[in-house]
Parts: structure tokens; sequence; C-alpha cells
């Protein structure tokens, strides 16, 4: 909008109706002008908010811009805790004079929490009522926490003559109070200032519960992170022991299993029967406890990341029939039928670490001999898609569909397992799982259900 | 640091014709300044943001406020007090400019 110099000196007979153009053009400007300031103080609290992260920096600078853009003696904020009824002060900005007379005697207004906040004689009607409320006399506002001789020579002092308080709303909840010190009465506020300070209380609330949320969330990542740290230690701790403890217990395993196999071939001289069947029965059990210590061995090195896997060209098929041929006494001493069928395929050659691919198909089959009470075992080989596919299904006890992602979990062993008679550490799936994705494959179970047999897949890359 | 004390400090006195003229500034623009500068006693330099008086200070100020209010009506009058209401309230009755009482 334009004021025309000309017309404004002219003193020809129209001079009123120009006055009157321009006063209109001046109260127009004048409502921009307001409006104007509003949004450029709105943007800088805006620009404020998004910087500062913390409740008490926020608090702090967004009460510094307000002090100063309207020069008041103070601007402060309480924190609103409802289940504690307490009010927490924020950093409180001051003016020239307020600095000043806080340093010479400072009733520390901004240092000392208010209790039972809404049955105080000055906070409860903001938080009750959740409106506005000004008083001329500051021991109203802190008396409570100061002694009213002193705060009546502080008011003097700082010609403070009204405390204005508005709350900070959050769904309609008090979650703070913003607090203004003035040196004149509420009524002579000019109408920028009131309606400013209409428009910047709601997006303050905004601004410090984000602050205040980012807190919490910052507080929450460091306990979290400690927490992990500590459970990082005593995993590693744990590995290390199971590490130590497999060690110390497989070597004398291995004397037991020599001495043992000695024995049962005769080495010490021919045994009775009854002898003989106690011995084979500490090799069994000698064996089994050797496979246990090497399952927790394995999980050891994995769990350290010490598992090394030694790479190879190697024949799928070979190893599959190598793995059915060593296990198959085991299925033929339960009476199940085994069914090995390979479907024709250009090559069956792989790389990867044959002796861990090996261990994973045999634990998967011997997993299968071991819950299947009767009907069979199949192991059937494919190439499809440039990758190798080994499925062993069997008729044993099935796979709950709620078990079934856990199932390669360490320590976890199937819902009937228990009905098998088997004993197990529920770690052999685990570690076929990690050394299977170790080497790029997949290893995956699928079960119609309980009692309806499972089906566990193995994929392996071709060369 | 601002003081106040029972007798009007010359500084603060100081800032209310600058305080009149940024604000008049932010409704009309660069005219406030042209204005203030027919001001008689008033001695303006608008680089530095200041503002000297020779003369009473008051009857200046009274001027100033007469001035824009004969140019742009009443509600320019409002505006100048708007300014320095922050500043008059410290001050004594008899000390404010009768313009901006």
């Amino acid at each position: 909008m334009f004021f025309n110099k000309k017309q404004l000196t002219a003193s020809d007979p129209g001079i009123d109706e120009t006055m009157a153009v321009n006063e209109a053009l001046y109260k127009q400007n004048l409502e921009l002008a307001i409006k104007n300031k509003t949004l450029s103080l709105l943007r800088q609290l805006y620009q404020i908010s998004i910087l500062a992260l913390e409740p008490d920096v926020l608090a702090e600078k967004i009460g510094k811009t307000i002090q100063e853009a309207f020069e008041f003696e103070l601007v402060g904020f309480y924190a609103f805790n409802q289940q504690e009824d307490l009010l927490t002060p924020m950093p409180f900005a001051e003016s020239a004079r307020l600095k000043e007379a806080s340093t010479l005697q400072s009733p520390s207004l901004h240092t000392k929490k208010i209790a039972s906040a809404s049955g105080h004689p000055f906070f409860s009607h903001i938080i009750n009522h959740k409106t506005l409320s000004f008083a001329d006399d500051i021991s109203s506002v802190w008396g409570t926490v100061a002694d009213g001789g002193l705060l009546k020579k502080f008011q003097e002092e700082v010609h403070i003559k009204n405390i204005l308080a508005y709350p900070l709303l959050i769904d309609d909840t008090v979650t703070g109070i913003i607090l203004f010190g003035l040196n004149r009465k509420y009524e002579d506020l000019i109408q920028y200032e009131k309606e400013s300070i209409d428009s910047f209380t709601n997006v303050i609330a905004v601004a410090l519960d984000r602050a205040r949320l980012y807190q919490e969330l910052q507080i929450a990542n460091k306990r979290l992170g400690e927490s992990n740290a500590r459970l990082k230690e005593l995993d590693q701790m744990k590995s290390q022991f199971l590490s130590f403890a497999s060690h110390q217990i497989r070597s004398p395993l291995t004397a037991i299993g020599g001495y043992t196999s000695m024995l049962l071939e005769g080495d010490f001289g021919e045994m009775s029967q009854e002898v003989k069947d106690s011995v084979q029965v500490i090799d069994t059990s000698s064996k089994s406890l050797v496979k246990i210590v090497n399952e927790f061995l394995d999980v050891s090195r994995i769990e350290q990341g010490r598992m090394k896997y030694e790479m190879t060209d190697y024949n799928v098929k070979s190893l599959v029939e190598e793995v059915t041929t060593e296990l198959r006494p085991n299925v033929e001493a339960k009476k199940l039928e085994f069914k090995i069928s390979v479907d024709p395929a250009d090559s069956y050659l792989s790389n990867g670490d044959k002796g861990k691919i090996k261990q994973v198909i045999g634990n998967i089959i011997d997993n299968s001999i071991k819950y299947t009470l009767e009907g069979s075992i199949k192991v059937h080989l494919k190439k499809e898609d440039g990758k190798f596919l080994i499925s062993v299904s069997d008729t044993g006890i099935g796979i709950e569909q709620s078990e079934i992602p856990k199932l390669f979990s360490m320590f976890t062993r199937a819902q009937d397992a228990n009905k098998t008679n088997v004993t197990g550490t529920g770690l052999g799936l685990y570690v076929a799982r990690q050394m299977v994705e170790a080497l790029k494959g997949r290893v995956w179970v699928e079960s119609p259900g309980k009692g309806k047999g499972s089906i566990f897949f193995i994929e392996l890359s071709s060369k | 640091m601002i003081t106040i004390s029972n007798n009007i400090n010359t500084k603060t006195f100081d800032q209310i014709p600058l305080r009149i003229i940024k604000e008049q500034e932010l409704i009309i623009g660069p005219i406030a300044w042209d204005e203030a500068r027919k001001v008689s006693g008033l001695t303006i330099d608008q680089i530095h943001n200041l503002v000297s008086f020779s003369g009473d200070g008051k009857d200046i100020i009274d001027r100033l406020v007469a001035r824009y209010e004969k140019l742009f009506g009443k509600a320019s009058r409002e505006v100048c007090r708007d300014a320095v209401a922050s500043i008059i309230a410290d001050m004594q009755p008899s000390e404010i400019p009768i313009s901006l009482r």
C-alpha cells in the first residue's frame, strides 16, 4: 500500500477526502503490520523449536525471544506433573534489571518447585480451568515458596506490576505453564501483545512437549544402549565359559571313547556278554555326549564369530549318498522305510564347506529318524533354477504352525519331542541354519501340523 | 543495562522517538522517517538508527506524534502509544509526553 506524499501535503479543497483515504489505508496497513509482527515472532519461535531439542534449552531460547520481543521483565516456564501435582520450574528469561536484582537479593523463584499446584492460590485457576490467570501481587504467585516481605521488596525493585500466566495444553491436558512478569497491568497490554501471546502458547506447548518426548527417548535409548552393552558382555562371558567348559569336557570324553572302542574290539581280551553290553552303553553314551559337546562348541564359535568355513568344490549328490549310507543303520534299527531319490541334473557340483554341509544334512536326517516312530524317511535331491534343493520328509511327530518360526532358535525343540524319548539340546537346528546361511544357502521346514510329519528343506547354490 | 530511577533516564527517554518512528515505519514505510525529519528539534540518523533532541524532549515527541496524527489520523497516535508502552510504564505520569498519556 502506498501513501502519496503530494496528497499528504496538498491544501486543495479535497484535503478531507485525501485525509480519509490516508486514514483508511493507514488502518489497513496497521492490521497488516500487526499480523506481520505476529507471524515474524511465530516464525522465530518455530525456528527455535526445530533447532533446540532439549526441553530446558528450548524453554530458555523461547523465553529469551519473547522477553526481548515484548520487553517483559520475566518470561518463564513450569512443567506440570499431573500425577505428582507438581510444578517444576524450567529456565526463566529475565530483563536486565531483574537479572541485577536477582544477583543482589534473589528470592530464587526459578529454582523452587511448587507442590500441590492444583490447590495453589494462583496456579490452581490455570490448571483446573485451563485459562489464563493474572495477579498484581507476586506474593500470590510465589508466596508459598518465598518470604512475603522479600517478594514485596523484590517486586518494587524490578518494577513487576503484573504476573500473567497461561496453561500449555496438549490434548486438552495441562502439561505446563508459561508465565510473564510485566511492568504494566494486564489491561495495559496492547492488542498485538495479547494476540501474539494467544497465538504462540499453543505453538510453545507443542514444541516443549516434543522436546520432552525427545528427551525421554534419548534417556530410554541411553539405558537401552547400556543394557545392550551389558548383555553383550554377559553373552561374551557365556560363550567364553561355554567354549572353555566344552573343551575341558571333550578331552576326557575322547579318552573314554578311545578306551571303550578298544575294549569292544577286544584289545584287552574277551569280555563276558554282560560286561560287553555295559561297555556298549558307555560307548553310546560317550558318543552322544561328544555330539552334545560339539554342538556347544559350534554354538560358541558361531556366537563369537570364530566359526571357520573351508570352501572347496564338492559333489552334492555324492555327499547326500555318503550321509544317507552312514545313517541307514539308524533308520533300519527303527524299522523305518528309507527312500533316497535324486533327479537327473547336468552337474551336481557346488562350492562350500563340505564338512559343514555334511553335518547339516546329517543333523536334519538324524532329527527325522529320531522323531519318527513309524513310517518312512524320504530324502530327495533336485536341481532347480541353478540351486540344489535337498528335502527330508518324514512321517514323524510333525510341528504346530506356531512353533515353526522359533524352531531354528537356540534351545528350541518341537513341543512333542519329549514324547519320543529323544534327548536333545535344541541346538542342532540353530547350528544348521547358522552354517547354511553363512554358506549363502537356506534351510526351512514345512509341516501340515502336529502328528502329520514334516519336510525339511536345504537349499544350496550350485557352482 | 537499563536503569530506572525516580528521574527519567535520558537513554530511555531518547528511545521514545526512535521506537515511534520504527513502529510507524512498519506501517507506512520510509515516509515515517521523512516525516520525522520535518519535526524541528529532532535530528535523525536513519543509517545508524540514532535520534537526538535539541530542546524540550517532551515537546518534540508531542510534535512528532502530532505530525503522524495529522497525516494518518487518530489510529497513528495509538500506534505511537503502543510502541512505547513498555517504556512509559516505568515513567512517572508527569514525565510522559502528553500525547502518549
